[in-house]
């Protein structure tokens, strides 16, 4: 799914979603969720390819898996925080270890889920943004 | 050793030798004296020759030589002139000692002072003895070296003992961490697919993926449940084993207790009418700041009423209450419910790790024994306490207590 725009119909007060994750059926599921809630949402497997959309595609919220391959949340959440200061950010994470949450605390970011979490926090985090 | 292998370049002698001793020292390797006054070495010489025969002795007559020898030679002690060094002073010791590269090396300073407070010195500055020359006969000589050289070997294998201790905590150490890194691979490597299979679910579930009839939403509803429960047990396997490892932190700040009581019971409530139990809430607004973990209370909270709603019958009741404690500083919160029970002789060992009890018979309802020993970890390391009392067929108060702000305070500056 890497690199593929979703799009969907779009309500007055949606906002651009960017989700990456680097498990594609999880991307999958959430963008359908994301999308169905009238936001408009470009996924993407991997960081690199994340942050370069934003170029020309300004998100207002990003969704980001933290351990992935290449660039992992952290790093992605780093760059979108320095280069897109607007566009807010939402980390998740299947860990539970105090490396993550050490380093959140250094590294805040607008939120951040644990995964496997209801969808339904998301979409109100999203809409909160 | 001879003493055509050390004339040539110092001043040294070896005034005897044997292969097999029984020496005043109990070991093999020489001792030295080190002594300006020819007339004391021979003394020396001839009242270990006389307990010892066997005894291999190096003598010789200033410190520079003395070096020169630790260079070159073991020794299972040294005799020192006090008049030698001019007095036993701090460092004097530990350089025979680095010289020897034997920080257990014995030095018995042999000085022709009488005096308490220089022998006092001479001991606190890391002398193994302190012999007067006028009173060294041949047994107290043979005595202070044995037992030196033994209170040295003591050392030696308390040393020994030691590095062997610390090879070992560093192994435990490393093993610690790769326990830790498979429980967290394993926590992760579960909650990822179960992360799909959840959102999969939910979004069948919503109606999202098409219209879904009254069984097919029931069959969804069921399948979230399970997913919950077995993230629940997933990170409870997690945290049991941070606790194992001791990395269970917490992070304590100041935590409105009854705002968490009422939204737990929010949540839980939904569960309690699931299976037609009233879940009631009692607590007094006014209840004092807790300096807490709150996700990891609200943990306790949900385990203690899940169990309570999973050991009693439809019809019962469950509270929640929360009042200060008896203990100053801090705050009580019961469950309390009208079900099942808990026979005494479970019941003194319920927050135990991996015990299990089976109080209807359903050994489907029993869990892993984990959900409990969490709970009391996590009140302990808010330094409170929990108990629970129990009577079969009537029902079961879990209390657990936790600390105020103004009792966190306090206990911190006792």
């Amino acid at each position: 799914m890497s690199g593929q725009i979703q799009s969907f119909r779009t309500l007055e007060d949606a906002s651009r979603v960017l989700l990456i994750d680097d498990d594609p059926l999880i991307l999958r599921a959430l963008a359908t969720r994301i999308g169905h809630a009238g936001h408009e949402v470009r996924a993407f497997t991997d960081g690199s390819s994340g942050l370069w959309s934003l170029n020309s595609w300004p998100a207002d919220v990003a969704v980001i898996d933290i351990n992935m391959a290449g660039l992992n949340g952290f790093q992605v959440a780093r760059e979108i925080q320095e280069r897109y200061p607007s566009c807010k950010v939402i980390l998740q994470t299947a860990s539970r270890s105090e490396d993550v949450w050490h380093q959140l605390a250094n590294q805040p970011v607008d939120a951040v889920l644990e995964k496997p979490f209801d969808s339904r926090e998301l979409l109100d985090l999203i809409a909160t943004a | 050793m001879t003493n055509t292998q050390l004339a040539p370049r110092i001043d040294a002698e070896v005034v005897d030798s044997a292969a097999d001793s029984d020496s005043a020292c109990d070991r093999d390797l020489p001792v030295l004296i080190v002594d300006a006054d020819e007339g004391d070495r021979e003394r020396f010489c001839e009242a270990l020759r006389n307990v010892s025969p066997d005894i291999v002795i190096v003598v010789c007559g200033n410190l520079e030589t003395a070096s020169y020898l630790f260079e070159t030679h073991n020794f299972s002690c040294v005799l020192l002139d006090y008049h030698l060094l001019g007095g036993v002073a701090r460092g004097h010791i530990l350089e025979y000692q680095q010289a020897a590269n034997d920080p257990h090396l014995p030095v018995i300073i042999v000085s022709s002072y009488g005096s308490e407070s220089k022998a006092a010195s001479a001991m606190r500055h890391g002398a193994a003895d302190y012999l007067v020359k006028d009173n060294v006969t041949e047994h107290s000589l043979r005595r202070a070296i044995r037992n030196s050289v033994s209170k040295a070997q003591l050392h030696r294998s308390l040393d020994r003992e030691r590095q062997s201790l610390e090879l070992l905590n560093t192994d435990l150490l490393q093993k610690n961490r790769e326990v830790q890194s498979f429980y967290h691979t394993v926590s992760h490597e579960l909650k990822t697919p179960l992360t799909a299979i959840r959102e999969y679910c939910s979004l069948v579930h919503d109606g999202i993926l098409g219209e879904t009839n009254p069984d097919q939403l029931d069959a969804m509803s069921t399948a979230l449940d399970c997913c919950d429960r077995l993230t629940r047990l997933v990170n409870d396997l997690f945290d049991a084993a941070r606790v194992e490892t001791g990395k269970f932190e917490l992070n304590a700040e100041p935590t409105e207790i009854v705002a968490l009581l009422k939204s737990e019971h929010e949540v839980l409530n939904v569960l309690a009418k699931q299976s037609g139990i009233e879940l009631v809430l009692d607590v007094d607004a006014n209840l004092p700041l807790c300096e807490i973990d709150g996700a990891r209370v609200r943990q306790v909270v949900s385990n203690l009423v899940r169990n309570a709603i999973k050991f009693t019958a439809s019809g019962g009741e469950i509270s929640m209450s929360a009042r200060p404690s008896e203990t100053q500083g801090m705050l009580q919160v019961c469950i309390t419910d009208n079900g099942y029970g808990i026979a005494s002789e479970h019941a003194e060992h319920i927050f135990d790790r991996l015990y299990q009890c089976d109080p209807i018979g359903e050994t489907s309802q029993n869990g892993m024994g984990i959900g409990l020993y969490l709970c009391s970890q996590i009140v302990h390391q808010h330094n409170g306490t929990i108990d629970v009392e129990s009577e079969l067929g009537e029902g079961s108060a879990f209390t657990f207590t936790l600390p105020t702000v103004a009792g966190f305070e306090s206990s911190r500056v006792a």
